[in-house]
Protein backbone atom coordinates (compact mmCIF):
# COMPACT_ATOMS: atom_id res chain seq x y z
CA UNK A 1 0.00 0.00 0.00
CA UNK A 2 2.85 2.18 1.03
CA UNK A 3 4.57 1.63 -2.30
CA UNK A 4 2.24 2.62 -4.06
CA UNK A 5 0.98 5.57 -2.53
CA UNK A 6 4.58 6.53 -3.10
CA UNK A 7 4.63 5.31 -6.72
CA UNK A 8 1.32 7.52 -7.37
CA UNK A 9 2.93 10.74 -5.14
CA UNK A 10 5.99 10.13 -7.62
CA UNK A 11 4.09 10.32 -10.90
CA UNK A 12 1.94 12.89 -9.69
CA UNK A 13 5.19 15.35 -8.78
CA UNK A 14 6.64 14.12 -12.17
CA UNK A 15 3.44 14.91 -14.17
CA UNK A 16 3.01 18.24 -12.63
CA UNK A 17 6.99 19.38 -13.72
CA UNK A 18 6.41 18.47 -17.16
CA UNK A 19 3.50 20.54 -17.57
CA UNK A 20 5.30 23.38 -15.61
CA UNK A 21 7.99 22.92 -17.79
CA UNK A 22 5.95 22.86 -20.88
CA UNK A 23 4.29 26.19 -19.91
CA UNK A 24 7.54 27.66 -18.53
CA UNK A 25 9.22 27.00 -22.06
CA UNK A 26 6.29 28.14 -24.45
CA UNK A 27 7.93 30.94 -26.10
CA UNK A 28 6.60 30.70 -29.30
CA UNK A 29 8.82 32.56 -32.12
CA UNK A 30 6.03 34.82 -33.02
CA UNK A 31 6.51 36.31 -29.77
CA UNK A 32 10.02 35.60 -28.54
CA UNK A 33 12.89 34.53 -30.57
CA UNK A 34 15.89 34.70 -29.14
CA UNK A 35 18.06 33.77 -32.06
CA UNK A 36 16.28 36.62 -34.19
CA UNK A 37 16.32 39.16 -31.36
CA UNK A 38 20.51 38.93 -31.50
CA UNK A 39 20.22 39.05 -34.74
CA UNK A 40 17.93 42.74 -35.13
CA UNK A 41 19.77 44.29 -32.20
CA UNK A 42 22.50 45.12 -34.77
CA UNK A 43 20.12 46.69 -36.72
CA UNK A 44 18.91 49.22 -33.65
CA UNK A 45 21.12 52.06 -34.95
CA UNK A 46 20.44 55.57 -35.21
CA UNK A 47 23.08 57.57 -36.86
CA UNK A 48 23.34 60.83 -35.54
CA UNK A 49 21.67 60.56 -32.28
CA UNK A 50 24.26 60.38 -29.38
CA UNK A 51 22.11 59.21 -26.66
CA UNK A 52 21.52 55.82 -28.91
CA UNK A 53 24.94 55.18 -28.59
CA UNK A 54 24.18 53.69 -24.57
CA UNK A 55 21.48 51.68 -25.37
CA UNK A 56 21.91 48.23 -24.36
CA UNK A 57 19.51 45.69 -25.37
CA UNK A 58 18.35 42.95 -22.69
CA UNK A 59 14.96 41.63 -24.38
CA UNK A 60 12.79 41.76 -26.67
CA UNK A 61 9.57 41.28 -28.60
CA UNK A 62 7.67 41.07 -32.03
CA UNK A 63 4.47 43.35 -32.41
CA UNK A 64 1.80 42.55 -35.14
CA UNK A 65 0.02 45.51 -36.82
CA UNK A 66 -3.44 44.47 -38.06
CA UNK A 67 -4.45 44.60 -41.54
CA UNK A 68 -8.03 45.46 -40.47
CA UNK A 69 -8.21 46.87 -36.47
CA UNK A 70 -12.03 46.92 -36.87
CA UNK A 71 -12.24 43.42 -35.96
CA UNK A 72 -11.37 44.34 -32.47
CA UNK A 73 -14.87 45.69 -32.66
CA UNK A 74 -16.91 42.63 -33.95
CA UNK A 75 -17.90 40.23 -31.35
CA UNK A 76 -18.96 37.81 -33.93
CA UNK A 77 -16.64 39.14 -36.41
CA UNK A 78 -13.95 37.12 -38.50
CA UNK A 79 -11.04 36.10 -36.15
CA UNK A 80 -8.61 38.68 -34.99
CA UNK A 81 -5.84 36.08 -36.48
CA UNK A 82 -6.97 36.54 -39.99
CA UNK A 83 -6.49 40.41 -39.53
CA UNK A 84 -2.77 39.77 -38.38
CA UNK A 85 -0.22 41.63 -40.88
CA UNK A 86 3.25 41.96 -40.13
CA UNK A 87 5.41 42.33 -37.28
CA UNK A 88 8.12 44.39 -36.32
CA UNK A 89 10.34 43.99 -33.38
CA UNK A 90 10.81 45.99 -30.10
CA UNK A 91 13.58 46.31 -28.35
CA UNK A 92 13.92 46.83 -24.75
CA UNK A 93 17.00 49.05 -23.16
CA UNK A 94 18.38 49.21 -19.72
CA UNK A 95 17.52 52.55 -19.68
CA UNK A 96 13.54 51.71 -20.80
CA UNK A 97 13.57 52.66 -24.01
CA UNK A 98 11.45 50.91 -26.10
CA UNK A 99 12.84 50.76 -29.75
CA UNK A 100 11.27 49.47 -33.00
CA UNK A 101 13.01 48.28 -35.69
CA UNK A 102 10.95 47.54 -38.98
CA UNK A 103 11.60 45.36 -41.69
CA UNK A 104 11.65 47.43 -45.17
CA UNK A 105 11.70 46.16 -48.03
CA UNK A 106 13.46 43.40 -46.85
CA UNK A 107 16.06 44.98 -44.73
CA UNK A 108 15.78 45.68 -40.68
CA UNK A 109 16.14 49.04 -39.68
CA UNK A 110 15.64 51.21 -36.73
CA UNK A 111 12.67 53.40 -37.05
CA UNK A 112 12.04 55.11 -33.58
CA UNK A 113 11.82 54.37 -29.86
CA UNK A 114 10.10 55.96 -26.77
CA UNK A 115 10.46 57.48 -23.69
CA UNK A 116 9.50 54.82 -21.13
CA UNK A 117 8.11 51.32 -21.64
CA UNK A 118 4.62 50.90 -22.03
CA UNK A 119 2.38 48.68 -20.49
CA UNK A 120 2.82 45.48 -23.06
CA UNK A 121 6.85 45.66 -22.18
CA UNK A 122 6.48 46.30 -18.25
CA UNK A 123 3.92 43.24 -17.92
CA UNK A 124 3.34 41.31 -21.24
CA UNK A 125 6.86 41.04 -21.71
CA UNK A 126 9.21 41.35 -18.81
CA UNK A 127 6.67 39.59 -16.56
CA UNK A 128 6.08 36.52 -18.84
CA UNK A 129 5.84 34.49 -16.02
CA UNK A 130 2.32 36.16 -14.98
CA UNK A 131 1.53 35.46 -18.40
CA UNK A 132 1.83 32.20 -17.86
CA UNK A 133 0.49 32.02 -14.57
CA UNK A 134 -2.61 33.72 -16.19
CA UNK A 135 -3.01 30.97 -18.63
CA UNK A 136 -2.59 28.35 -16.46
CA UNK A 137 -5.06 29.93 -13.83
CA UNK A 138 -7.94 29.75 -16.28
CA UNK A 139 -6.98 26.04 -16.69
CA UNK A 140 -6.27 26.12 -20.12
CA UNK A 141 -2.74 25.40 -19.98
CA UNK A 142 -1.11 22.94 -21.95
CA UNK A 143 -3.36 23.90 -24.73
CA UNK A 144 -2.01 27.01 -26.14
CA UNK A 145 -1.24 26.56 -29.67
CA UNK A 146 -0.33 30.29 -31.04
CA UNK A 147 0.67 33.39 -29.48
CA UNK A 148 0.56 36.99 -30.86
CA UNK A 149 1.20 40.42 -29.77
CA UNK A 150 -0.51 42.93 -31.66
CA UNK A 151 -1.06 46.48 -31.64
CA UNK A 152 -4.03 48.77 -32.57
CA UNK A 153 -3.09 52.48 -31.23
CA UNK A 154 -6.47 54.35 -32.97
CA UNK A 155 -8.25 52.21 -29.53
CA UNK A 156 -5.42 52.95 -27.24
CA UNK A 157 -4.79 49.15 -27.25
CA UNK A 158 -1.55 46.59 -27.22
CA UNK A 159 -2.34 42.91 -26.64
CA UNK A 160 -1.49 39.80 -26.44
CA UNK A 161 -3.69 37.11 -28.57
CA UNK A 162 -3.53 33.27 -27.17
CA UNK A 163 -5.13 30.57 -29.22
CA UNK A 164 -6.19 27.67 -27.72
CA UNK A 165 -8.34 25.03 -28.99
CA UNK A 166 -8.69 27.65 -32.13
CA UNK A 167 -10.75 29.70 -29.43
CA UNK A 168 -9.16 32.98 -29.33
CA UNK A 169 -8.47 34.94 -25.99
CA UNK A 170 -7.27 38.27 -25.59
CA UNK A 171 -5.01 39.67 -22.64
CA UNK A 172 -4.97 43.38 -22.84
CA UNK A 173 -2.31 45.83 -22.09
CA UNK A 174 -3.84 49.47 -23.02
CA UNK A 175 -2.21 52.98 -23.86
CA UNK A 176 -5.06 54.09 -21.56
CA UNK A 177 -7.40 51.41 -19.71
CA UNK A 178 -9.40 53.46 -18.95
CA UNK A 179 -10.97 54.62 -22.68
CA UNK A 180 -11.08 50.54 -23.02
CA UNK A 181 -12.90 49.51 -20.39
CA UNK A 182 -10.24 47.08 -20.13
CA UNK A 183 -8.45 45.27 -17.08
CA UNK A 184 -4.53 45.40 -18.15
CA UNK A 185 -2.95 41.65 -17.93
CA UNK A 186 -6.27 40.05 -17.60
CA UNK A 187 -7.48 37.45 -19.90
CA UNK A 188 -10.73 38.01 -21.89
CA UNK A 189 -12.76 35.58 -24.26
CA UNK A 190 -12.71 37.08 -27.62
CA UNK A 191 -16.32 37.64 -27.33
CA UNK A 192 -16.22 39.26 -24.24
CA UNK A 193 -13.40 41.26 -25.26
CA UNK A 194 -15.00 42.80 -28.70
CA UNK A 195 -18.42 43.67 -26.82
CA UNK A 196 -16.25 46.07 -24.57
CA UNK A 197 -14.13 47.45 -27.28
CA UNK A 198 -17.47 47.71 -29.28
CA UNK A 199 -19.25 50.10 -26.31
CA UNK A 200 -15.97 52.36 -26.20
CA UNK A 201 -15.32 53.24 -29.58
CA UNK A 202 -18.65 54.19 -30.98
CA UNK A 203 -18.46 55.65 -34.18
CA UNK A 204 -18.37 59.27 -34.56
CA UNK A 205 -20.48 61.42 -36.62
CA UNK A 206 -19.34 61.49 -40.79
CA UNK A 207 -17.14 64.36 -41.79
CA UNK A 208 -15.54 65.09 -44.77
CA UNK A 209 -12.26 66.60 -43.20
CA UNK A 210 -10.08 64.47 -40.87
CA UNK A 211 -11.16 64.47 -37.22
CA UNK A 212 -8.53 63.86 -34.62
CA UNK A 213 -9.34 61.90 -31.81
CA UNK A 214 -11.88 59.53 -32.70
CA UNK A 215 -12.86 57.11 -35.39
CA UNK A 216 -13.80 59.13 -38.39
CA UNK A 217 -14.80 57.79 -42.19
CA UNK A 218 -13.06 55.79 -44.13
CA UNK A 219 -10.32 58.04 -45.63
CA UNK A 220 -9.12 56.50 -48.73
CA UNK A 221 -5.97 55.30 -49.54
CA UNK A 222 -5.36 57.96 -52.40
CA UNK A 223 -6.11 61.00 -51.00
CA UNK A 224 -3.75 60.03 -47.79
CA UNK A 225 -0.90 59.19 -50.69
CA UNK A 226 -1.97 62.24 -52.64
CA UNK A 227 -1.19 64.43 -49.01
CA UNK A 228 2.27 62.46 -48.80
CA UNK A 229 2.87 63.31 -52.21
CA UNK A 230 4.14 66.76 -50.10
CA UNK A 231 6.70 65.41 -48.41
CA UNK A 232 9.62 67.12 -48.66
CA UNK A 233 12.66 64.55 -50.66
CA UNK A 234 15.31 63.33 -48.62
CA UNK A 235 18.12 66.15 -48.41
CA UNK A 236 20.74 63.51 -49.84
CA UNK A 237 20.52 64.62 -53.42
CA UNK A 238 20.54 67.97 -52.38
CA UNK A 239 24.44 67.41 -50.81
CA UNK A 240 25.62 65.90 -54.13
CA UNK A 241 24.12 68.39 -56.07
CA UNK A 242 25.94 70.85 -53.78
CA UNK A 243 29.16 68.98 -54.00
CA UNK A 244 29.10 68.93 -57.86
CA UNK A 245 27.93 72.53 -58.47
CA UNK A 246 31.18 73.55 -56.00
CA UNK A 247 33.48 71.11 -58.22
CA UNK A 248 32.08 72.37 -61.30
CA UNK A 249 32.75 75.83 -60.20
CA UNK A 250 36.32 75.31 -59.08
CA UNK A 251 36.84 73.70 -62.70
CA UNK A 252 35.71 76.79 -64.15
CA UNK A 253 38.08 78.94 -62.68
CA UNK A 254 40.77 76.85 -63.13
CA UNK A 255 39.65 76.72 -67.29
CA UNK A 256 39.21 80.56 -67.18
CA UNK A 257 42.75 81.01 -65.50
CA UNK A 258 44.22 79.01 -67.91
CA UNK A 259 42.92 80.62 -70.90
CA UNK A 260 43.69 84.00 -69.71
CA UNK A 261 47.15 83.03 -69.13
CA UNK A 262 47.30 81.34 -72.63
CA UNK A 263 46.10 84.39 -74.22
CA UNK A 264 48.72 87.13 -72.13
CA UNK A 265 51.69 84.51 -72.81
CA UNK A 266 50.73 83.03 -76.40
CA UNK A 267 52.97 80.03 -76.98
CA UNK A 268 56.04 80.73 -79.08
CA UNK B 1 54.02 70.36 -71.19
CA UNK B 2 55.02 71.47 -67.71
CA UNK B 3 51.64 73.69 -67.90
CA UNK B 4 49.28 70.62 -68.85
CA UNK B 5 51.06 68.57 -65.49
CA UNK B 6 50.18 71.51 -63.18
CA UNK B 7 46.61 71.77 -65.07
CA UNK B 8 45.94 68.22 -64.84
CA UNK B 9 47.39 68.02 -60.85
CA UNK B 10 45.04 70.77 -60.29
CA UNK B 11 41.87 69.79 -61.47
CA UNK B 12 42.64 66.41 -59.57
CA UNK B 13 43.19 68.49 -56.27
CA UNK B 14 40.52 69.96 -56.89
CA UNK B 15 38.09 67.54 -57.25
CA UNK B 16 39.54 65.52 -54.28
CA UNK B 17 39.11 68.60 -52.08
CA UNK B 18 35.21 68.61 -53.30
CA UNK B 19 34.53 65.71 -52.37
CA UNK B 20 36.65 65.19 -49.28
CA UNK B 21 34.49 68.30 -48.11
CA UNK B 22 31.36 66.34 -49.05
CA UNK B 23 32.10 62.93 -47.92
CA UNK B 24 33.73 63.44 -44.26
CA UNK B 25 31.99 66.82 -43.52
CA UNK B 26 30.00 65.68 -40.15
CA UNK B 27 27.46 68.31 -38.50
CA UNK B 28 24.37 68.13 -36.30
CA UNK B 29 21.63 70.15 -35.39
CA UNK B 30 19.00 70.35 -32.65
CA UNK B 31 15.93 72.41 -32.66
CA UNK B 32 14.46 71.72 -29.14
CA UNK B 33 11.78 73.93 -27.39
CA UNK B 34 10.54 73.32 -23.84
CA UNK B 35 6.99 72.18 -24.36
CA UNK B 36 5.04 70.33 -21.51
CA UNK B 37 3.46 67.60 -22.49
CA UNK B 38 -0.46 67.21 -21.80
CA UNK B 39 -2.33 63.89 -21.35
CA UNK B 40 -5.64 63.92 -23.47
CA UNK B 41 -8.39 63.73 -20.70
CA UNK B 42 -10.95 61.88 -22.99
CA UNK B 43 -10.69 59.91 -25.83
CA UNK B 44 -11.33 62.30 -28.85
CA UNK B 45 -9.41 64.83 -27.12
CA UNK B 46 -5.88 64.87 -28.41
CA UNK B 47 -6.15 67.67 -30.80
CA UNK B 48 -7.35 69.98 -27.84
CA UNK B 49 -4.67 68.70 -25.48
CA UNK B 50 -2.20 69.40 -28.42
CA UNK B 51 -3.92 72.48 -28.77
CA UNK B 52 -3.34 73.19 -25.32
CA UNK B 53 0.52 72.08 -25.37
CA UNK B 54 0.73 74.79 -28.16
CA UNK B 55 -1.02 77.51 -26.67
CA UNK B 56 0.44 76.84 -23.31
CA UNK B 57 4.12 77.25 -24.79
CA UNK B 58 3.01 80.36 -27.11
CA UNK B 59 1.43 81.74 -23.94
CA UNK B 60 2.90 80.41 -20.49
CA UNK B 61 0.70 82.56 -18.02
CA UNK B 62 -2.66 80.91 -19.97
CA UNK B 63 -5.15 79.57 -17.56
CA UNK B 64 -7.22 77.65 -20.23
CA UNK B 65 -6.86 73.90 -20.99
CA UNK B 66 -8.16 71.15 -23.15
CA UNK B 67 -11.48 71.46 -21.38
CA UNK B 68 -11.73 74.79 -22.47
CA UNK B 69 -10.97 74.31 -26.11
CA UNK B 70 -13.45 71.47 -26.23
CA UNK B 71 -16.38 73.91 -24.43
CA UNK B 72 -15.40 76.64 -26.46
CA UNK B 73 -15.17 75.29 -29.80
CA UNK B 74 -17.86 71.96 -29.48
CA UNK B 75 -19.50 72.67 -26.44
CA UNK B 76 -23.37 72.58 -26.29
CA UNK B 77 -25.60 73.78 -23.45
CA UNK B 78 -26.23 70.27 -22.85
CA UNK B 79 -22.81 68.49 -23.24
CA UNK B 80 -20.59 71.09 -22.59
CA UNK B 81 -17.71 69.03 -22.85
CA UNK B 82 -18.35 66.26 -25.43
CA UNK B 83 -16.16 64.15 -26.35
CA UNK B 84 -15.84 64.41 -30.12
CA UNK B 85 -12.89 64.68 -32.68
CA UNK B 86 -11.68 67.69 -33.79
CA UNK B 87 -10.22 68.73 -37.44
CA UNK B 88 -7.01 70.59 -37.81
CA UNK B 89 -8.55 73.96 -37.98
CA UNK B 90 -10.31 73.77 -34.90
CA UNK B 91 -7.12 72.69 -33.72
CA UNK B 92 -5.87 75.78 -34.90
CA UNK B 93 -8.40 77.74 -33.19
CA UNK B 94 -8.36 76.18 -29.82
CA UNK B 95 -4.71 76.90 -29.64
CA UNK B 96 -5.34 80.69 -30.46
CA UNK B 97 -7.81 80.50 -27.73
CA UNK B 98 -5.26 79.38 -25.20
CA UNK B 99 -3.15 82.22 -26.26
CA UNK B 100 -6.55 84.57 -25.73
CA UNK B 101 -5.65 85.68 -29.45
CA UNK B 102 -2.17 86.88 -28.09
CA UNK B 103 -0.56 84.46 -30.82
CA UNK B 104 -1.73 83.25 -33.97
CA UNK B 105 -2.48 79.10 -35.11
CA UNK B 106 -3.50 78.50 -38.44
CA UNK B 107 -3.45 75.42 -40.43
CA UNK B 108 -2.75 73.89 -43.52
CA UNK B 109 -4.62 70.18 -45.26
CA UNK B 110 -0.43 68.98 -45.77
CA UNK B 111 2.67 68.15 -44.03
CA UNK B 112 5.70 70.16 -43.34
CA UNK B 113 9.02 69.38 -44.71
CA UNK B 114 11.13 68.67 -42.57
CA UNK B 115 12.98 71.77 -42.99
CA UNK B 116 9.74 73.58 -42.23
CA UNK B 117 9.08 72.08 -38.92
CA UNK B 118 13.24 72.34 -38.32
CA UNK B 119 12.83 76.00 -39.20
CA UNK B 120 9.63 76.40 -37.01
CA UNK B 121 11.30 75.07 -34.39
CA UNK B 122 14.33 76.63 -34.87
CA UNK B 123 12.05 79.86 -34.53
CA UNK B 124 10.55 78.15 -31.04
CA UNK B 125 7.06 77.38 -32.87
CA UNK B 126 5.63 74.04 -32.26
CA UNK B 127 4.18 71.90 -34.62
CA UNK B 128 1.02 69.99 -34.23
CA UNK B 129 0.92 67.23 -36.69
CA UNK B 130 -2.04 65.67 -37.49
CA UNK B 131 -1.85 62.10 -38.55
CA UNK B 132 -4.23 59.63 -40.18
CA UNK B 133 -4.72 56.10 -40.20
CA UNK B 134 -5.73 54.23 -43.33
CA UNK B 135 -8.68 53.14 -41.31
CA UNK B 136 -10.31 56.70 -40.60
CA UNK B 137 -8.66 57.29 -37.75
CA UNK B 138 -7.39 60.34 -36.89
CA UNK B 139 -4.45 61.24 -34.01
CA UNK B 140 -2.70 64.40 -33.41
CA UNK B 141 0.94 64.81 -32.00
CA UNK B 142 3.23 67.29 -30.91
CA UNK B 143 6.55 67.74 -32.31
CA UNK B 144 8.72 69.63 -29.79
CA UNK B 145 12.63 68.96 -31.10
CA UNK B 146 13.96 68.26 -34.52
CA UNK B 147 17.34 66.71 -35.08
CA UNK B 148 19.31 67.30 -38.75
CA UNK B 149 22.85 65.35 -38.85
CA UNK B 150 24.46 65.27 -42.03
CA UNK B 151 27.28 62.53 -41.60
CA UNK B 152 29.66 61.47 -44.66
CA UNK B 153 27.18 62.96 -46.91
CA UNK B 154 23.99 61.43 -45.86
CA UNK B 155 21.51 63.71 -44.29
CA UNK B 156 19.65 61.72 -41.13
CA UNK B 157 16.75 63.67 -39.97
CA UNK B 158 14.42 63.01 -36.53
CA UNK B 159 11.12 64.16 -34.68
CA UNK B 160 10.41 64.20 -31.20
CA UNK B 161 6.99 64.11 -30.70
CA UNK B 162 4.81 64.50 -27.15
CA UNK B 163 1.71 62.19 -27.56
CA UNK B 164 -1.14 62.99 -25.81
CA UNK B 165 -2.58 59.81 -25.65
CA UNK B 166 -0.18 58.79 -22.87
CA UNK B 167 2.21 61.58 -22.53
CA UNK B 168 5.15 60.16 -23.23
CA UNK B 169 7.78 61.56 -25.27
CA UNK B 170 8.86 59.64 -28.94
CA UNK B 171 11.63 59.93 -31.39
CA UNK B 172 11.37 58.42 -34.92
CA UNK B 173 13.12 59.10 -37.90
CA UNK B 174 11.24 61.68 -39.99
CA UNK B 175 10.32 59.72 -42.90
CA UNK B 176 8.85 56.48 -40.75
CA UNK B 177 7.14 59.93 -39.10
CA UNK B 178 5.52 60.80 -42.09
CA UNK B 179 4.62 57.53 -43.96
CA UNK B 180 3.60 55.78 -40.74
CA UNK B 181 6.01 53.15 -40.29
CA UNK B 182 6.76 53.99 -36.76
CA UNK B 183 3.05 55.18 -34.97
CA UNK B 184 0.66 53.70 -37.66
CA UNK B 185 -0.04 56.78 -38.46
CA UNK B 186 0.74 59.25 -41.55
CA UNK B 187 1.63 62.64 -41.26
CA UNK B 188 -1.38 64.52 -43.73
CA UNK B 189 -2.01 67.95 -41.90
CA UNK B 190 -0.48 70.23 -40.13
CA UNK B 191 -1.24 73.26 -37.67
CA UNK B 192 1.31 75.90 -36.71
CA UNK B 193 2.30 79.24 -35.51
CA UNK B 194 1.76 82.07 -37.56
CA UNK B 195 2.80 84.70 -35.00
Amino acid sequence: MFKKVCVIALLLVLMTNVSANAMDSFEPSTVFDQSEFEVIKEFAVFPGLSETTTFRYIDGYKRYSLNDPCVLLQPDGPSIKSSLGTYSWLLITSQSNEVKVVNKNGAWTASGYSYGLSQMAKIGVLQKDRIINLIQNEGIDGNVSEMYFFEAPMYFLNALLVIVNDEEYVIPFSIRSDFTGLEDGKLYKRTEFSVIMRDHFPVQEESDEIMYGGRAEQLTLDRLQEKQEVMSSDSDTRIVSVSLIIVAALLSLVATFVLKRRKVKPDN
Amino acid sequence: MRKRISLVVCIVLTVVLAFTVSVFAYSSEVHHILVTPVVQAKTNWCWAACAEMAGKYMYSVSNRSQYDVVNYIKGTPGDLYPDVAGSIAETATGANYITYSNHSFSSIGMPFSFDAAHAALGNHHPVLAGCAHFTGTGHMVTIYNTVKVIDAGVTYTYVNYYDPADGNGYVCTYSDFCDGTYNGYSYVETCYVLY
